[in-house]
């Protein structure tokens, strides 16, 4: 950090916020409010003798309130800069000054409680996120005693503990009366693992943690005990097992099983930990001075600024997987990539992972960036979506439902058609799929072609086919898996491969019923993968209108069917099918002619016509996006 | 604000509540079948598929 703070091509802007990014890759512009700095950390010299005069005594956040600081104090020992920090929320010298003695202490007069917030606009090629990760609250799993017994600390406040640095100068002491415990016991996947009460995930840093710390108590402390409750130790990784095996060399005592109760005996104050061993199968009482819980890793929550704007995660569209950390462009091909172009990842903000895990991904984000940078151009997609003027009406649903941002009204005031930003858009055609009036083509997947093949399926015999509409990415990929796993399926399904599921046009979906299908099938990714941000969930929104709308017209909604299968569900994806060749043995030929006969006089298929703005705001409303009006 | 709501199966007729706030779109499938192909009850589906039956 040290390093980085010194570098001459590198400007740190601490206490700053990003309002907002707009543009693509290579071209990014940043707003970015710097919170006002009390404090000139050029001038600063960290004598400390404003902490000292200082009269506001609030608890330590680095030190995880195990001690106390004062409103105007150096953050911790290696902070960087290296300069003191004022607490505006906690400071008494405000409007009107009440106190200011720090002020008046201070010989550099470095310290100007009239500095304001400044506003940076930045131009920058690429973006990358680091905003890191936070430990789960302990708090629910009161079988723990966290909040009941003062013995009860948690990994992070143990490591404060633990640590020169620390509250107690690195001496190990319980906090209930300052003595040394003799008994140490761990507590693990605390949160972990358990997707009832805390998160589904391994938090994959606690094991290892855990170890350091038995290691570090048996170097400083040979004489005490230790006792490691556990489910079971994940130590992969280079010199993890040794750790490991040193560990239990130390006499650490690794017991399988999470205990179900932590009582305090009133009579010697010891906790006394009930758990099951399981792999004695009997059950044990442990008598502990002190029980350190190694707390799960969560997601950070992305706050909104302060004025209530977007947060980081709203502005830059990321999505998120199920666990809710941020999901990477691919998880194998492109690990440190956003799904947005020119946008990375590095550390916690992804998944859990450990400081060597931590600096390599951001080793490889700042090389990614670096190459993306050092190319001067970028190399575009070749299925990106065009837009055809003279049919567009302007009512911006487009610009509403791209999740890369590609698409910008080009003037609000004078309401020019939408610009296409080429170099952002990736290609998922939601655009051209929601599109009322078939202004947008989307190249290489054009309607024409789609309906092309509709056709070719349903040409001959269609009443033994179902017409099936799969994502690139996942479901397309899913049927690959049960090909080459040689699932059985039946032969009934016809695949029209998209790149998106949100490419396909509710028009595609009644043109094949306009030709005799008796069942639509359309298949995308899981939403916590899908590789265009949300576009899948234009894509259920999309199919949940076509099911209202054939049931108004009196057509079985069964014959559309919606799934979401993964390029790893081949199983799922044969499954699916065998089911669909079932249901479409349902189907009788009076049905699909009665619906051929419906869909004749409706036209469904056939694009809207542009009838001026006023219908594009109608429009508009239909879609469920928010815009506004063009003006007249 | 999210309150239960009736969703049914398009695949097996399933019907189950499902928590459900219509400013949010959530991936949802059937307990019973597993089908993404679940659709909001509304009066006008209870109807429309009464007059099926």
């Amino acid at each position: 950090m040290m390093d980085a703070g010194r570098h001459p091509r590198i400007e740190l802007l601490v206490n700053s916020e990003v309002d907002d990014i707009t543009g693509f890759v290579g071209n990014y512009r940043a707003t970015v409010r710097r919170r006002a700095e009390y404090v000139d950390a050029g001038e600063c010299t960290s004598c400390g003798d404003c902490e000292d005069v200082c009269p506001v005594v609030v608890p330590d956040e680095y030190q995880q309130g195990l001690s106390s600081r004062r409103a105007i104090y150096l953050p911790f020992p290696q902070a960087v800069p290296s300069s003191y920090y004022l607490d505006a929320e906690n400071c008494l010298g405000f409007n009107p000054i009440a106190c200011g003695k720090c002020k008046e202490v201070c010989d550099k007069k470095c310290i100007d409680f009239d500095v304001r917030d400044t506003i940076l606009d930045l131009e920058v090629g690429s973006v990358i996120v680091a905003t890191g990760m936070e430990p789960w609250d302990p708090r629910p799993y009161d079988e723990y005693g966290y909040t009941r017994f003062d013995n009860v600390v948690t990994a992070m406040e143990f490591e404060r503990l633990i640590c020169a640095g620390g509250p107690s100068e690195g001496e190990l002491v319980r906090l209930s009366d300052r003595r040394v415990p003799e008994r140490v016991g761990f507590i693990q996947c605390v949160g972990s693992r358990s997707p009832n009460r805390g998160v589904p995930y391994c938090s994959n840093i606690c094991c290892m943690a855990t170890i350091k710390q038995t290691l570090q108590i048996a170097e400083h402390y040979p004489d005490s005990q230790q006792k490691v409750f556990y489910i079971d130790i994940r130590s992969f990784g280079k010199g993890f097992e040794d750790m490991y095996r040193r560990s239990r060399e130390e006499g650490v005592d690794y017991i399988r099983g999470l205990p179900g109760s932590v009582e305090r005996d009133p009579q010697t104050g010891e906790l006394v930990v009930e758990v099951e061993n399981t792999l004695s199968g009997r059950r044990e009482q442990h008598r502990l001075d002190m029980l350190v819980l190694a707390t799960a890793l969560v997601p950070r929550k992305f706050s909104r600024n302060g004025d209530g704007k977007r947060s980081i995660d709203e502005i830059l569209s990321l999505s998120h997987t199920s666990d809710g950390f941020v999901m990477e462009a691919h998880p194998k091909l492109k690990p440190v990539d956003a799904p947005t172009r020119g946008v990375y990842f590095a550390g916690c903000v992804e998944s859990p992972k450990d400081i060597k895990e931590s600096v390599t991904q951001a080793g490889a984000a700042a090389m990614r960036a670096g190459n993306l940078l050092g190319a001067g151009q970028v190399r575009i997609e070749a299925i990106t979506a065009e837009l055809v003027a003279d049919l567009c009406a302007e009512c911006k649903i487009c610009a509403a439902v791209c999740p890369f941002n590609a698409i910008v009204e080009a003037n609000k005031k004078t309401g020019l058609l939408p610009d296409f930003i080429e170099a952002a858009c990736a290609g998922c055609g939601t655009c051209a799929a929601e599109c009322p009036f078939d202004a947008i083509v989307m190249r290489h997947f054009e309607d024409a072609q789609i309906t092309a093949q509709i056709d070719g399926i349903l040409a001959d015999n269609p009443m033994e086919k179902i017409v099936a509409f799969a994502c690139n990415w996942c479901s397309y990929a899913g049927g690959d898996n049960a090909g080459t796993s040689r699932l059985q399926y039946p032969p009934a399904i016809r695949l029209i491969r998209t790149m998106c599921s949100g490419r396909v046009d509710q028009r595609f979906i009644w043109h094949a019923f306009e030709q005799g299908a008796p069942m639509v099938l359309v298949s995308g990714c899981h939403f916590s993968d899908c590789h265009y941000i949300d576009a899948v969930t234009w894509t259920q929104r999309r199919v949940e209108k076509v099911w209202t709308q054939m049931e108004k017209l009196g057509i079985r909604p069964e014959r559309l069917q919606l799934e979401w299968i993964s390029a790893a569900e081949g199983q799922k994806f044969a499954r699916v099918m065998r089911e669909l060749d079932e249901m479409l043995r349902s189907v009788t030929d009076e049905e699909v002619a009665e619906t051929v006969k419906i869909l004749g006089k409706k036209k469904l298929s056939e694009p809207k016509k542009v009838l001026g703005p006023a219908a594009a705001v109608n429009v508009a409303s239909d879609a469920g996006a928010t815009v506004s009006p063009p003006p007249a | 604000m999210s309150a239960n709501k009736t969703f049914y199966c398009l695949r097996c007729q399933h019907r189950f509540p499902v928590a459900h706030d219509p400013k949010q779109v959530a991936e949802r499938s059937c307990p019973k079948c597993g089908s993404n192909s679940v659709r909001l009850e509304t009066p006008a589906a209870v109807a429309a598929k009464q007059e099926g039956d």
